[in-house]
């Protein structure tokens, strides 16, 4: 056999051949191109921004459960649950002693009033068509208590130490006392009564950040709790401390407070939501990945639908190269870069629309903007993984075209 | 002496079973360099199906085809692609060329699968190539622009780009009026006349007969014209 043995020797194509050919092809049907990426700029733009809003949302949750737990101490006595408290376990100043404490931001005391069996009422009118009497708890607390927990008012006021010093009645309300007990407002001098005695009500409580107790209660001063019920000692001290200084303060509280007996008092560190933390995060992440998921599969779909309708007009396209001598891998290659390059250039636009949606969200609601990096970084790799992979297909289906149909088809 | 370009001893090729249809029957051919052979036939009497064998785009069911004393059946689908790219060119009837892409462009997309001629080189060799066939004027055009005879030179002019063994012309002026037709058979006389060997299928007999040396084929049986 004389002939040249290079003239047998497969075909080949470097690899900027295949680059220029696939965008040569690309670009053939601009508009039909623009509208195929489109589909996954949307899929990835869905999913880098649901994958961003997830985290930023999940930071500012986290955020606050952080910022709550890193700075509030109770310090309660070491009895048992349900053992009376003896007089002076807890000292009734021990909150001007904790604000004397470098790092304490607000100290109060509270404590749950014995009122026996004393219902609580707005009216001495009873009613046979409603409730007008409810069994509702009555907390003591001194007036920094408010601050410590973080409580907003609705309306009025909370009462003050003159208030506690003269055993004034008077009383602030939870919103869900409140609502229970018929009152909404205090300009016209409410009054409840616990027994028989009208405590007037001087503010009703928004809300608490912490001791959620405090929402459903009747709160009155401290010093009226210790003459009308002889409350003995205070139950425990909220502390809210400045950020950090958390652990500084625990160790300083119990000397300040009971420097006769330090390892009479027990100093808690609320426990960290850590279980509700991740459940929170794993809750959005799972939402949002599904929802970034399923845009995704739907510009896979387009991707893969375009490249299978180009399949199918470029038959004689096909044919042309593989007289040409392309191989059948020669063809494959071809589509399969082109589906893969609109993958990634979907991947690529779709990580800055997404981005751009985390940070416009997140300025409108003055949140944090939170993104992994690896996100939008990833997006493009993800784009062209999902081209591929929807082009594989119709890639094939081009490849085993046979030359004579392919030509014949597209003569 | 030099082995001939073509070789086909006892070809067939059969298309399916029942009934089995015979495209080619026990067919021999030789092709010498330098030949100018045309396969006249009229419709549906197998010459497409040679010329697709020729061609390397379709395989025989029985018999022997040589390209240069290589036995293309026995050749696999990369090689057969490479045999395609590096000795044998083709200009069809109905032109083939890229729509999105201009002419030259078009001429050098044939070098894409030789890993040939890389950049300013392929371009030169395209630029000498439309030369050839006279449509240097015309390398930034589209082929929507051009008139079908132009249309046809630039797809001569592709075949022609990497200097194939073997000029494969499938009624190469089936698309065309007379005056067209004209020039683009002075164009292929032209190139054999500096010994490209050209195989021209036609049911034109004022066509053929411009070629050197003519074949008749009737369903699927090869008769050679003793002229």
């Amino acid at each position: 056999m004389s002939a040249p043995p290079s003239l047998v020797a497969p075909s080949g194509m470097t690899g900027r051949d295949l680059g220029n050919e696939a965008l040569a092809g690309l670009f053939a049907r601009p508009g039909r191109m623009v509208l195929t990426v489109l589909g996954t700029v949307v899929g990835l733009a869905a999913l880098v921004a649901t994958l961003g809003l997830s985290r930023t949302a999940g930071n500012q949750i986290v955020g606050r459960f952080d910022e709550l737990a890193a700075t509030e101490i109770q310090v309660k006595t070491k009895l048992p649950i349900g053992t009376p408290i003896p007089p002076d376990a807890i000292p009734w100043d021990a909150p001007a002693r904790l604000d004397r404490l470098n790092g304490v931001a607000a100290a109060g005391n509270l404590s749950t009033v014995n009122v026996g069996d004393q219902l609580v009422s707005t009216s001495p009118i009873h009613d046979p068509q409603g409730q007008t009497e409810f069994k509702l708890t009555v907390l003591a607390a001194s007036p920094g208590l408010f601050d410590a927990a973080r409580t907003t008012l609705r309306t009025g006021r909370v009462f003050d130490e003159g208030h506690s010093q003269r055993a004034d009645r008077v009383a602030v309300l939870g919103p869900n006392a409140a609502s229970r007990l018929g009152i909404s407002k205090v300009d016209n001098l409410p009054a409840v009564r616990i027994g028989d005695q009208l405590y007037l009500v001087v503010g009703i409580l928004d809300g608490a950040a912490r001791q959620a107790d405090l929402l459903g209660a009747v709160i009155i001063p401290e010093g009226t709790a210790k003459r009308e019920f002889r409350l003995a000692s205070p139950e425990l001290v909220e502390v809210e401390t400045d950020i950090g200084a958390t652990t500084l303060i625990a160790n300083q509280v119990r000397d300040a407070l009971r420097p006769d007996d330090p390892n009479a008092l027990r100093v808690a560190f609320p426990p960290e939501p850590k279980r509700v933390r991740e459940a929170v995060k794993s809750d959005l992440d799972v939402l949002f990945l599904m929802l970034g998921g399923v845009s995704l599969l739907v510009g896979a779909i387009g991707i893969a639908n375009v490249t299978l309708v180009s399949v199918i007009e470029r038959t004689g396209e096909i044919g042309l190269r593989r007289a040409l001598g392309a191989s059948r891998r020669h063809i494959a290659e071809q589509f399969l870069v082109e589906s893969g390059a609109m993958g990634m250039v979907g991947g690529i636009l779709g990580a800055c629309i997404g981005t751009l949606v985390v940070v416009a969200v997140s300025a409108h609601n003055t949140w944090t903007p939170v993104l992994d990096p690896f996100v939008p970084l990833a997006a493009p790799l993800v784009g062209a993984i999902t081209g591929l992979v929807s082009g594989t297909y119709p890639a094939l289906r081009a490849a085993f075209l046979e030359p004579v149909d392919a030509l014949r088809a597209g003569g | 002496m030099a082995e001939p370009v073509v070789e086909l001893r006892g070809l067939c090729r059969r298309y399916g079973t029942s009934p089995a249809v015979d495209a080619l029957v026990d067919v021999d051919l030789e092709v010498a360099d330098g030949d100018w052979l045309a396969i006249v036939g009229p419709s549906g009497s197998g010459k497409s199906t040679l010329l697709n064998i020729l061609g390397c785009l379709d395989v025989q069911t029985a018999g022997t085809y040589l390209f240069r004393g290589i036995d293309v059946a026995s050749l696999g689908d990369r090689q057969r692609a490479g045999l395609r790219c590096r000795g044998i060119g083709f200009v069809f009837q109905s032109f083939h060329l890229l729509e999105y892409r201009n002419v030259i462009e078009n001429v050098m997309v044939s070098e894409v699968y030789r890993r040939a001629r890389p950049g300013a080189r392929r371009r030169t060799r395209a630029a000498e190539v439309l030369d050839q066939v006279g449509l240097a004027h015309r390398e930034d055009f589209f082929p929507r622009t051009l008139s079908g005879g132009e249309r046809q030179r630039v797809a001569i002019a592709r075949a022609l780009m990497g200097a194939p063994e073997l000029l494969l012309c499938d009624e190469p002026t089936g698309n065309l009026d007379s005056a067209t037709t004209t020039t683009i058979l002075d164009v292929i006389a032209g190139l054999n006349d500096t010994g490209v060997t050209v195989v021209m299928i036609t049911h034109e007999h004022d066509v053929a007969e411009r070629a050197g040396r003519q074949v008749h084929i009737i369903d699927g049986h090869l008769t050679e014209d003793d002229r």
